[in-house]
């Protein structure tokens, strides 16, 4: 029996400005070493949670309810706890890699840099630490270490990232949409290195559209619609024998399953609880 | 004889690694066809040359050697003059569709100048009727016109980007990765939207993805580029 790392209960975020209320009475636990994948459509709210558990909500939004990570609440966190915590404990793979490089330093420097100031690397041994964490991600360090961020592909770009978050001791990494925009072999490949992470012992909170990654990475799912969670459970429940028309529909609509858009109907259905 | 809206023949690319001092190949004598109306799919990994050989078809490019045929003329021959009138019949959807709209620009005024680009002579009210029958194909609200290209989401823009080719008549239409960035179920939306136009306007597309399973259920015809051997 795995202890519980991460509860989340009756999460709310609202938009000050715009007076809406883009997550409603979301709840969900992840397991220690386990991966819980939270899927669902753009602008169903699956981003906002990942950032609400990172504390990175932008100014205008405010998250109600209980983020618990190790029994500590995170909502209410003050800023130099959370500064303990953030990026030594939890860690976020961001969606755009671009928004997390620096766009002006060489890759090398980069990873080295934070190498350096968690772990305490000394400059003369940098080398020979980081070639092996370069070649288990497929990089050269003496080639793609040398280029700047927009000379890398996307999937690149990813790994580096990875690499970046190997260097802090995060037990429990968001990853938000690992596969976007990637072909199918460097999908894979991607894939495969989440899963290296949790036989590693790390915990994963996976944000994807893609119900693929969640059943290669297994463990809990959860699928979002409209900011409420409309269906959840192991994942191989979930996709197997769906219960929620949306999950059937979203199902279908995969191109492995034929493509068929979700009724209309159905979606209408769920969009009503929002003018209550 | 049947009637291809494209027609490429016997074409060749190769280009130079940077730095290096060798040519990389991305095929050799391929040829292929299309006829008005038909979907077909172009499949292969990333830097197999698969946009590059979309950017031939439309003239973007130019091939190493081999010919290229709008409506079973080669423009390659042609004179400026027909290229130009052909033009804009041979357009293109992107796998970033904001890429086509100016940002500072609503997307009813983007539209607005398609039209107007296109028969300059139309009242306003003529241009608002053809977009409005327009965007009502694709199952867009009016009140979207409205809106800047960055409040749209991402399946939005890309059936305004879908609208705004529409607007031009195409006969042939090159969709490079249209949907890899959406979900499931906008992309299951799209590419039955796309089905739907090509068959209606009889419009030739080439849809280039590297998502096997999609192109299995939008194309008749699959065509896939592997380097070095592509295969019909």
């Amino acid at each position: 029996m795995s202890a519980t790392m991460l509860r989340v209960s009756k999460l709310s975020i609202r938009s000050v400005i715009k007076r809406k209320q883009p997550v409603r009475g979301v709840s969900f636990s992840v397991q220690k070493g386990k991966a819980f994948t939270l899927v669902g459509e753009t602008g169903s709210g699956k981003t906002l949670v990942a950032q609400a558990v990172c504390g990175n909500l932008s100014g205008e939004l405010t998250a109600d309810g209980k983020i618990e990570y190790k029994g500590v609440d995170l909502v209410r966190l003050s800023r130099r706890e959370k500064r303990r915590l953030y990026g030594k404990e939890l860690f976020l793979l961001p969606q755009e890699p671009d928004s997390a490089l620096d766009p002006t330093m060489r890759v090398i420097s980069q990873v080295a840099e934070v190498f350096r100031y968690v772990r305490g690397y000394a400059v003369k041994d940098l080398h020979h630490r980081l070639a092996p964490i370069f070649s288990d991600l497929d990089l050269s360090l003496s080639e793609a270490g040398r280029l700047y961020p927009c000379q890398l592909s996307g999937g690149m770009k990813q790994r580096i990232l990875l690499a970046i978050s190997l260097a802090v001791p995060a037990g429990f990494i968001v990853v938000d949409e690992p596969t976007k925009g990637l072909d199918k072999l460097s999908r894979t490949s991607a894939v495969h290195r989440l899963s290296n992470l949790l036989e590693k012992g790390k915990t994963l909170l996976c944000i994807t559209h893609d119900l693929g990654v969640a059943r290669e990475l297994g463990g809990h799912m959860a699928v979002m619609y409209d900011g409420c969670i409309v269906e959840s459970g192991s994942v191989n429940h979930v996709l197997n024998s769906p219960r929620h028309p949306y999950t059937r529909g979203l199902i279908g609509a995969a191109p492995e399953n034929g493509m068929i858009p979700i009724d209309e109907e159905v979606l209408a259905a769920m969009k009503q609880p929002e003018k209550k | 004889m049947t009637f291809y809206c494209i027609r490429g023949e016997n074409l060749s690319k190769s280009y130079r690694v940077l730095g290096r001092n060798n040519q990389k190949q991305l095929y050799r004598d391929l040829s292929l066809a299309i006829r008005p109306g038909e979907l077909v799919g172009l499949f292969g990994q990333s830097g197999c040359g698969k946009s590059t050989l979309g950017d031939i078809l439309l003239g973007l490019k130019k091939p190493d050697r081999g010919d290229v045929f709008w409506n079973e003329i080669n423009i390659s021959q042609a004179g400026q003059k027909k290229r130009k009138e052909l033009r804009h019949f041979y357009q293109k959807i992107h796998q970033e569709p904001g890429s086509s709209f100016p940002p500072q620009q609503r997307i009813e005024d983007a539209l607005h100048d398609i039209v107007r680009l296109r028969q300059p002579d139309s009242d306003h009210d003529s241009c608002t009727n053809k977009i409005a029958s327009t965007i009502q194909e694709l199952h867009l609200e009016k009140e979207l016109l409205n809106r800047y290209p960055d409040q749209l989401s991402g399946g939005e823009i890309q059936r305004f980007a879908l609208a705004r080719v529409l607007l031009n008549n195409p006969v042939f239409l090159v969709a490079d990765e249209p949907t890899s960035r959406l979900d499931y179920s906008v992309q299951a939306k799209i590419i039955r939207l796309l089905m739907q136009i090509a068959a209606k306007n009889k419009m030739g597309v080439l849809l280039i993805s590297h998502d096997h399973a999609l192109l299995e259920v939008a194309c008749r015809r699959i065509v896939i580029l592997d380097q070095k051997h592509p295969e019909m």
